[in-house]
């Protein structure tokens, strides 16, 4: 299956943030609460559903099951795909501050 | 003391899954706990008399590679208490169910592309099905026009067999274009996103 991965979704985003740390599908959960304070709350058939998917990419590996419970960590490749996403949301946040700060001069 | 008992017939297709979480979630709401699905046609719902109160009912379609334990441990952990299974087309429906605090909107699926990933799954596994029935119902047509130019006693048979399959594609037919519906809303909700 064809993936593309820029740009990519905010709950992809979020679980290969989130998965920089060894993490089970509920520490994700809770985590990306956690980071955007409440705000980004993923449901668990969301969660389950997208780990499938950025497992199938091979941007995330599972990497123990533990009390009936899996848990993973990004891969290699999804560092690089998550940098390349940080960068262009580094810029498109860039330009958007230029535009406006001189907007406002 | 004997509780008081509710139940109500109705069927439940795939394409109307949406609207059987708010008839649960309604019944709920009126005072009337889901307890468990009964085999019958159509379906008979169980349930049983509680206090009003706002629960949020779910439903999910899981394939036999999917229904895994951490699958069901997700959900646990998520707070999701599980009601039943029921066998769908090579799959099963799961029912969930989460009380609401405070007014929380409570989901399993909280994106679209999630959503549409259900829909995808639900097309394929019909969509299978589908061909075999269409191959069934070519099959038996064919057979129909040989026996009536041989008049045969066997007609007797094929006829209602032809007609019965034929009603079992129309009605797949029907689920289908149902399912596309939903999956092209859902498409446009993602595209239109500005």
């Amino acid at each position: 299956m064809e993936h593309s991965f820029s740009p990519m979704s905010e709950t992809s985003y979020c679980i290969l943030l989130s998965l920089v740390e060894e993490r089970h599908g509920y520490g994700i959960m809770q985590h990306v609460s956690d980071l955007t304070k409440g705000r980004i709350n993923l449901g668990a058939g969301t969660i389950y559903g997208t780990l499938a998917k950025l497992e199938n990419a091979k941007l995330i590996s599972m990497s123990k099951e533990e009390e009936k419970r899996k848990y993973y960590k990004i891969t290699e490749q999804g560092m690089q795909v998550l940098n390349v996403e940080l960068n262009r949301i580094a810029e498109l946040y860039q330009i958007g501050e230029e535009v406006l700060l001189n907007e406002r001069e | 003391m004997k509780e008081n008992k509710k139940y109500v017939r109705k069927s439940f297709w795939v394409h109307q899954y949406e609207r059987e979480e708010q008839f649960l979630s309604d019944m709920r709401a009126k005072g009337w706990e889901f307890v468990k699905l009964h085999r019958g046609i159509p379906t008979k719902y169980e349930f049983d008399q509680c206090e009003p109160a706002a629960y949020s009912y779910q439903l999910d379609y899981v394939t036999p590679e999917e229904d895994t334990q951490d699958y069901h441990q997700l959900f646990r952990d998520a707070g999701w208490d599980e009601i039943m299974p029921w066998d769908g087309i090579n799959g099963k429906w799961y029912y969930f169910v989460k009380k609401i605090e405070d007014g929380m909107e409570e989901k399993i699926f909280t994106d679209q592309e999630s959503k549409l990933q259900l829909v995808n799954k639900l097309i394929k596994t019909y969509g299978v099905f589908f061909f075999v029935f269409i191959l069934l119902e070519i099959n038996a047509f064919a057979r129909t026009i040989q026996l009536l130019t041989e008049s045969s006693l066997w007609l007797l048979f094929d006829i209602p067999l032809t007609i019965l399959l034929g009603a079992v594609v129309i009605w797949f037919i029907y689920l289908e274009f149902a399912m596309f519906a939903m999956k092209k809303k859902l498409q446009e909700k993602i595209n239109t996103q500005l």
